[in-house]
């Protein structure tokens, strides 16, 4: 090794001191790793143990009323508003995606693709001070669900494009060259074949997308505001409820029956962005470990 | 020629009794506070039941509403401080109190009950300013001889939003210390040096009950609903009061109205000896020639209706209606001020 | 070309047309409206600590070209400290943690059950902001204030900073540790796939020469992926300075003054923005409206530059 050639017990001294560092190199990243997990798993206790004890049958019948009540205008109002926001989003998201795999190489696509990464990072909060700059008040529409459906589809559009994309590469160029080769329109290829092959890895996008959706908060304080009542089937000009409020606000509120609605309505929000969280990558793993035999 | 003159007479009469309905039901628009947002509106609904008139009161928040009724877009405007003279004297309007509310300390401290702490206003004043950081404080101490208080910091709870309840207790705060006033001063929004700012009322009451060993203020409705440990405050005179509907009503009494043009008076630190030295009040601000004499009417109609006959429905929102002699001093400012 | 893939081309290139559309409308919007903000605040906007609504119940002055009411001002020095302050203690804790995390998960835990212990790092991802803000609220600040900080402050008090008062739990060092919660997954998961994409020869090579396992983790898998993680940092750091939910709830939104300890009650731009919108709606000349678009753009404006930064540094597959 190096020059100063030691004595035998110098070099069991020392590599005992590398043996010892090693283990402790271990132990601190398997404590890093632990303390992660707990952090986690600590998260979910909190929301699970709070949320099932908060958790009845009038929950799902009856509106909120002022500091307590039910939760079903705020469930009917996060599922429409996150439906409104996919409905939007998808067909930009998924034809905008095939657009930058198919055309990949103009720098057009290479200006699209830049540009959603960076989208996908910005502030969720600028999306939601611009739906009110533009729809609340100078379009007029006040504090409603079309502002918040809107905001929301532009915070997730990019996202869907880029994972629409990912997955359309991933399809084998064989594919294509057989498709070309049989004398497929470029539609047809990608509509019946490429997009069906890929169908799977294209949903999860938009599943994780409805996830991250159904979790947003500042973006519709800013445009939907809030209503105690049910959507009356108007978009503009009336706010609906969303879950993602209640648990902010009402857990601000000095009342326990406020704070039983919050931790069942951060134990409804929990499950559902968790378990499609899981769904998408477990089914992942599994299309790699196929993709890879 | 005579059918020009039916005519003329059904136009007439169709006029007039276009206008007899009007003047029958009027519709009356108010903007202002929001403070007071929740006793108005009762007692519009209350007066239209009685009159057949509305009242449509929307609660934009104090500056608001002296915008709207200073265009002339409202028929009276809320406020929770009052205008100068000059502002009023330029645009030509008038204001008087409509309901009043006290603002309370409130704590969180083991073993201390609602009204048991005593606090003078240069005490709570250094508290807030952050010059007295423990509870067993020596003038703490002093205040509270048979109280025992731990020796643990004072977390200060305070507002992150801009609100009447900050105006008024700022102004208290600056009544009483002269280095508060200095360097801190009053309004809405104040650059508090130390403390957590909760949303709200009820953001303020969260946060206290959340964090042991902490104090905040809050509307006394407030308080009492959420069953908050509020304390008693040393006033003018020297007395400790516990804060209660007739303290208020104390302090609105006894404030120097009658040396006050056109009600300009923050009642913080009132006088009385009864009186509670945090109390505040909400201005209506109407124009003393009115745009529209009939709509005029109607307003002072159910602003006299609301101080002689809506007492019940105040205090059951735990708002506290004017004093009598409050009341005399407000009908003779309409008979001397207001043309109608 | 058939005229179908003309007009399928011209379909596709249309709807993606609009992601640039609205980047480009984010801007327009923000600049517009933050103008009169803009020309009233001047450079003072970011060197001074004076969020002032004004007399809400005076008359409305015009003050350098815009009606704003009487003692006005809008300079939010303490927010970009708290952002910035948050950022940083979020990535000075987040990157040690993800570091240590990625090396345990890729070199420790047995593949088979790789997949489902990596699970547990990087489904913090996935919990939304505002349920971080409540666990934060009722257990994290609670436990902070009453059996970690008044420690830290005594015995690590020596470190400037880190002294007395040890506050009520909400302020700086909470926030950052939410933040650095939020962030890490997006920095484990980036370096344990890169440190199981390492070819097995230089593992190998190690080895041979008598390292120990951790000796080649540490001296030559992680030393190529310095590259990487800088850009998943930064990546991370974008993700710490937007947010807002959590650390509204856990940060003690300050105003106007700067904090003294890391114990102390910060506020964060984003967080700032949705605090103040209440207050900000009842000024009648709109310029607090104004000044919120406008803390809004230095906020998107920084958000597009660290962005900008990560993708140029990692150029690979978007990490959620």
């Amino acid at each position: 090794m190096n020059a100063g050639a030691a004595t035998p017990t110098q070099d069991r001294g020392r590599q005992r001191r590398r043996a010892l560092s090693s283990m402790l190199g271990w132990i601190a990243s398997g404590l890093a790793f632990v303390l992660l997990a707990f952090a986690l798993l600590d998260i979910l206790h909190t929301v699970f143990v709070r949320g099932f004890a908060a958790l009845n049958l009038q929950l799902f019948l009856t509106p909120t009323s002022g500091i307590a009540g039910g939760l079903l205008n705020a469930i009917e109002g996060s599922a429409l508003i996150t439906f409104g926001a996919l409905l939007l989003a998808v067909p930009i998201g998924v034809l905008g995606g095939i657009y930058v795999s198919e055309f990949g190489r103009e720098y057009f696509a290479r200006a699209v693709r830049f540009i959603a990464d960076v989208l996908v990072g910005v502030p969720s909060i600028v999306f939601g001070l611009f739906g009110y700059l533009t729809m609340v008040t100078a379009l007029g529409w006040h504090f409603s669900l079309a502002a918040g459906c809107i905001t929301l589809a532009m915070m997730i559009a990019p996202y869907i494009l880029r994972t629409t994309e990912l997955a359309l590469r991933g399809v084998s160029g064989e594919l294509r060259e057989a498709g070309y080769a049989l004398g497929a329109s470029q539609a047809n290829l990608v509509l019946r074949v490429l997009l069906r092959e890929c169908a799977p890895r294209v949903l999860t996008g938009i599943l994780l997308a409805m996830a991250i959706s159904m979790g947003e908060t500042a973006p519709l304080i800013y445009t939907v505001n809030w209503s105690n009542y049910y959507w009356n089937g108007h978009l503009t000009h009336e706010s609906v409820a969303y879950l993602t409020y209640v648990i902010w606000s009402f857990i601000n509120e000095p009342f326990s029956s406020a704070h039983a609605l919050a931790y069942a309505a951060a134990l409804l929000i929990t499950l559902f962005v968790l378990l499609i969280t899981l769904l998408a990558r477990l089914s992942l793993s599994r299309l790699e470990v196929r993709r890879s035999s | 020629m005579s059918l020009t003159l039916k005519s003329r007479l059904a136009a007439l009469f169709l006029l007039g009794s276009v206008f007899a309905v009007c003047a029958h039901a009027t519709g009356i628009t108010g903007a202002g506070s929001s403070f007071v947002y929740p006793v108005l509106s009762k007692w519009s609904v209350v007066f239209n039941q009685k009159t057949g008139h509305q009242i449509n009161y929307q609660s934009i928040g104090s500056g608001g509403g002296i915008a709207q009724i200073k265009a002339g877009t409202v028929d009276f405007g809320a406020s929770d401080a009052p205008l100068s003279a000059e502002d009023l004297g330029k645009f030509g309007l008038g204001q008087f109190p409509v309901v009043i509310g006290g603002i309370v300390p409130v704590v969180n401290v083991e073993g201390i009950g609602a009204g048991k702490l005593r606090l003078s206003g240069p005490v709570l004043a250094e508290i807030f300013m952050g010059k007295i950081k423990t509870w067993n404080d020596p003038a703490l101490a002093q205040l509270n001889p048979g109280l025992k208080l731990p020796a643990s910091a004072i977390f200060v709870v305070h507002r992150s939003d801009g609100s009447g309840t900050s105006y008024n207790f700022t102004n208290y705060l600056g009544k009483v210390s002269g280095e508060w006033q200095k360097s801190i001063g009053f309004g809405t929004s104040v650059p508090w040096p130390v403390g957590v700012g909760g949303k709200g009322n009820e953001g303020v009451s969260a946060y206290v009950k959340q964090i042991k060993n902490s104090i905040g203020y809050v509307e006394y409705a407030y308080a009492l609903q959420n069953k908050m440990a509020y304390t008693q405050m040393e006033n003018a005179t020297g007395r400790f009061l516990q804060p209660s509907n007739a303290a208020f009503a104390a302090a609105a009494a006894t404030a120097d109205w009658a040396q006050a043009k056109d009600f300009n008076l923050i009642m913080t630190n009132a006088p009385g000896a009864s009186a509670w030295p945090i109390t505040a009040t909400t201005w209506a601000i109407m124009y003393k020639t009115p745009k529209n004499a009939a709509q005029s009417k109607v307003t002072f109609a159910f602003f006299k209706w609301a101080f002689e006959h809506g007492q019940p429905q105040a205090l059951a929102l735990d708002y506290v209606p004017l004093p009598d002699t409050l009341v005399k001093q407000i009908e003779a400012y309409w008979h001397t001020q207001f043309k109608s | 070309m058939r005229p179908g893939d003309a007009l399928f081309r011209v379909i596709v290139t249309a709807f993606a047309a609009l992601i640039p559309l609205i980047l480009l409308a984010l801007l327009a919007f923000l600049v517009h409206d933050s103008w009169p903000a803009l020309r009233f605040n001047g450079i003072e906007f970011f060197t001074r600590n004076a969020w002032n609504l004004g007399n809400q119940y005076g008359n409305p002055v015009t003050v350098r070209g815009e009606q704003v009411m009487p003692g006005a001002s809008f300079a939010i020095l303490f927010l970009i400290v708290g952002t910035l302050a948050s950022s940083l203690i979020a990535l000075l804790l987040a990157v040690p943690l993800g570091v240590g995390a990625a090396v345990f998960l890729a070199e420790a835990v047995p593949p088979r059950i790789r997949t489902y212990a990596s699970l547990l790092v990087e489904l913090l991802a996935s919990v939304p902001s505002v349920v971080f803000g409540l666990w934060g609220y009722v257990v994290l600040i609670p436990f902070l204030s009453r059996h970690v900080y008044p420690h830290m402050a005594r015995w690590l008090g020596f470190i400037p900073f880190f002294g007395p008062p040890s506050g009520s739990g909400y302020g700086l060092l909470t926030a950052g540790i939410v933040l650095a919660l939020m962030c890490v997954p997006l920095i484990a998961a980036n370096l344990r796939e890169a440190i199981e994409n390492t070819p097995q020869e230089l593992r190998e090579a190690g080895l041979a020469v008598g390292a120990t396992r951790f000796e080649v983790v540490r001296k030559i898998v992680l030393p190529r992926l310095r590259l990487p993680l800088i850009g998943v940092s930064t990546l991370a750091l974008g993700r710490a300075l937007g947010e807002t939910m959590a650390v509204l709830m856990i940060s003690g939104n300050a105003l106007n003054i700067l904090p003294q300890n890391i114990y102390s009650p910060i506020s964060t731009m984003a967080s700032f923005m949705v605090s103040q919108l209440d207050s900000a709606l009842q000024d009648p000349t709109n310029m607090a409206i104004y000044g919120i678009a406008e803390i809004g753009l230095a906020l998107l404006l920084l958000s597009l530059l660290v962005n900008a930064l990560a993708r140029l540094l990692v150029p690979r597959s978007l990490s959620a």
